[in-house]
């Protein structure tokens, strides 16, 4: 099972906050970086793509407390509890929208932001 | 005595060599601390098994290429989307003395060919990469400058999409010249290619351009980056190994009753069937086709 992730530019900084909360250390405030897609408005998002499971969905909708990791306090626990508000989950490809952090099931993860309505947008490094 | 691409960098060339079918040099996260083992599980750290050190890893969870065992063959799978592996800044690879070399068993999945590269999008630097980035699903071996983008060598090969590519680029510096080789089609160029900007160093990147500037999706069952261009024996055995990267080897013995010497074979999906005679390989047969083989002599055996 794989989740993609569709994380608007509004969204970006309280998004990689639940990321890091989410997963295993401070490295993990890059998982929204670049905003590389857009949808037909112009909006752009940063994107994430990786296996799961129910658990971890399971986990991910549900209060959340400071991983043992994190002893240092990195994470700011208010925009974690933010972006969890933000949070939509799909187990099919529904629209990417700029006010919602947006992840849904889909084997091929391309496919999935496709169908959510997004488009990269060309890198720099295209066409060299 | 089976050949070890380890003799590719037995007099201290520089390099890396990446093999996913070693289990025992993947781990699930960056650190080294958590080892793969099984089917699905990330991929965070790649060792070099090339003895220079050039591993390759990546900090970011959901950015992590996944490990895959299936049917007896192992690679490292990319989404396209986030996924990819990098190493440390290391000297650059295509040297004016040495040139070099890239080959790798791959199969690209989506609109991009597998990209691996070392690159410098901010100077005039030598960089390399596999991949066309103007044809995104063309395989493209070139060595150039990013700052003069008149100064390239390079050679290109048609699209193989969902299909697994042996891909052999050879750099020689001292006559400018490219020359790439995907499943035995070849093709090359040459170009005047300034000497300038060898002394680059940048990290070496799988499934990217440039940490992330550009992606591909697919897998990877073997890389192997030498910053030596390798002798035509060197290319034959490394390619052989490659390609047993991505076929499951196996042997069998059908008896065949020499008074109605007649068999058929089924070949499903994805199974491809070899018959060699002699150390010849007589006959290839693959996806979905019924074989019947029958002997020309009743008094010689298949």
């Amino acid at each position: 099972m794989r989740i993609t992730v569709a994380c608007p530019q509004q969204l970006q900084s309280d998004s990689n906050q639940l990321a890091m909360c989410l997963a295993l250390s401070v490295a993990d405030v890059d998982t929204y970086k670049d905003l590389s897609w857009q949808d037909a408005d112009g909006n752009l998002y940063a994107v994430a793509s990786f296996p799961t499971t129910d658990a971890w969905i399971h986990f991910a909708q549900n209060p959340l407390n400071r991983p043992a990791w994190d002893i240092d306090s990195v994470i700011d626990m208010d925009a974690v509890a933010r972006a969890q508000n933000d949070l939509v989950f799909s187990d099919t490809a529904i629209e990417a929208v700029p006010n919602k952090l947006t992840a849904c099931l889909g084997d091929n993860g391309l496919d999935v932001l496709l169908n959510m309505g997004l488009f990269a947008i060309p890198s720099s490094e295209e066409g060299i | 005595m089976a050949y070890d691409p380890l003799a590719l960098f037995a007099n201290g060339e520089s390099g890396a060599w990446y093999d996913p079918s070693d289990i025992t040099t993947l781990f699930q996260d960056s650190e080294g601390t958590t080892p793969v083992t099984e089917d699905g599980q990330p991929v965070g750290l790649m060792l070099d098994k090339s003895g220079n050190g050039n591993h390759t890893t990546q900090s970011v969870s959901s950015k992590r290429p996944t490990y895959r065992s299936i049917d007896g063959l192992q690679w490292i799978e990319a989404d396209g989307i986030d996924d990819f592996l990098s190493t440390a800044p290391v000297s650059g690879i295509a040297t004016d003395a040495d040139g070099m070399s890239l080959m790798m068993a791959v199969r690209s999945t989506g609109s991009r060919a597998v990209l691996v590269s070392q690159y410098d999008s901010s100077a005039s630097n030598r960089n390399f990469s596999s991949v066309s980035t103007t044809q995104g699903n063309e395989f493209q071996f070139s060595v150039q400058n990013k700052t003069n983008f008149n100064v390239n060598v390079i050679a290109s090969s048609s699209g193989n999409i969902n299909s697994d590519s042996i891909f052999t680029g050879l750099w020689f510096r001292a006559n400018n010249r490219a020359e790439l080789t995907v499943n035995g089609s070849n093709s090359s160029s040459t170009h005047a290619l300034s000497s300038v900007g060898s002394a680059m160093t940048e990290d070496i990147s799988l499934f990217s351009l440039n940490n992330g500037g550009l992606l591909s999706s697919g897998r990877i069952y073997g890389v192997i980056i030498r910053g030596q261009h390798s002798s035509d024996q060197e290319v034959t055995d490394t390619e052989e190994y490659l390609t047993a990267l991505t076929v499951l080897v196996f042997s069998a013995q059908i008896a065949v009753d020499v008074t109605a010497p007649t068999f058929s074979v089924i070949a499903n999906n994805g199974i491809q069937v070899y018959y060699y005679r002699s150390g010849t390989q007589v006959i290839t047969y693959s996806q979905n086709t019924q074989i019947k083989i029958r002997t020309l002599n009743t008094n010689q055996p298949l």
